[in-house]
């Protein structure tokens, strides 16, 4: 399981997973993940057009970050690759109700700057 | 002609044999002519009970294996384009009684202030699976998840 990040434009920080978000994968980039959408007010897109599977444990840890970013004024977004089954299974969540899933770059970044 | 086989597989409740159930279930369903998408379909549904076994189960059950059976009915011979198929996964534990089908649907949170963490996994599996099925016997859960390929025009579980 991959983590890279970018950091854009002072606050605004662009995450890229790959790999399969399972449990395994899970755990393997969840520290790194929460320290990196640790900042107040961060504006963060998180792309996860690379990744080839995800569990609800992922989903869980994309959530539990989103929220801590919104208690502290921060915004995060996500992009996918459309009718992937990663887009599938944030449908399923509901977490696209409340998070903003993006197949474009720019429309995310957007949003996640708005 | 009807092509029919079962597969057998053994885990215990910890994250990197769920990897390796994982890697099994797509080596024997893309050995038998399981579309791709089919196979992630049931991959999902094979993590999500794997991971509930591994949330509620108590430190004594953690060394317990787990019993993983995988069985394919499709259409088509060795060699021919199997079009048409099913294959079901059942996930035999020896954990408390828990039958997933009488748990009640949460109604989904409407912002992310009120999300709770967990409870995503069997919406999960019941929008993957085409059947679910469950029976408790000998002091186990079996938990039965089919996908069936093409999918069903009607296919979701309620």
């Amino acid at each position: 399981m991959g983590i890279e990040y970018e950091d854009i434009d002072g606050n605004f920080r662009r995450i890229s997973l790959s790999g399969r978000l399972d449990i395994q994968g899970t755990s393997e980039i969840e520290l790194k993940f929460t320290t990196l959408t640790a900042a107040a007010q961060r504006r963060v897109v998180v792309d996860l057009t690379a990744v080839d599977f995800l569990a609800s444990i992922g989903i869980r840890a994309l959530i539990g970050n989103a929220k801590a970013l919104h208690q502290r004024q921060g915004r995060m977004v996500l992009v996918v690759a459309p009718g992937s089954s990663v887009a599938k299974s944030l449908e399923t969540s509901g977490i696209d109700t409340f998070v903003g899933v993006f197949t474009d770059n720019d429309e995310a970044k957007k949003a996640a700057l708005s | 002609m009807v092509y029919q086989q079962t597969a057998d597989f053994s885990v215990t409740a910890h994250a990197a044999e769920v990897r390796q159930a994982s890697a099994w279930l797509a080596q024997m369903c893309g050995g038998w002519g399981m579309p791709t998408e089919s196979i992630g379909r049931l991959d999902l549904c094979l993590n999500e009970v794997l991971a509930n076994i591994i949330d509620h189960g108590t430190d004594a059950a953690a060394g317990a294996p787990i019993e993983l059976q995988l069985s394919v009915r499709c259409h088509g011979g060795a060699g021919d384009d199997r079009d048409a198929g099913a294959v079901t996964l059942t996930v035999a534990d020896a954990g408390a009684p828990f039958d997933p089908l009488t748990v009640k649907p949460r109604p989904f949170p409407v912002s992310l202030d009120d999300v709770e963490p967990g409870g995503l996994g069997l919406p999960i599996v019941r929008s993957n699976a085409d059947t679910l099925a469950y029976r408790r016997e000998n002091g186990r859960n079996y938990l039965s998840v089919g996908v069936m390929w093409p999918r069903a025009i009607n296919p979701r579980v309620q």
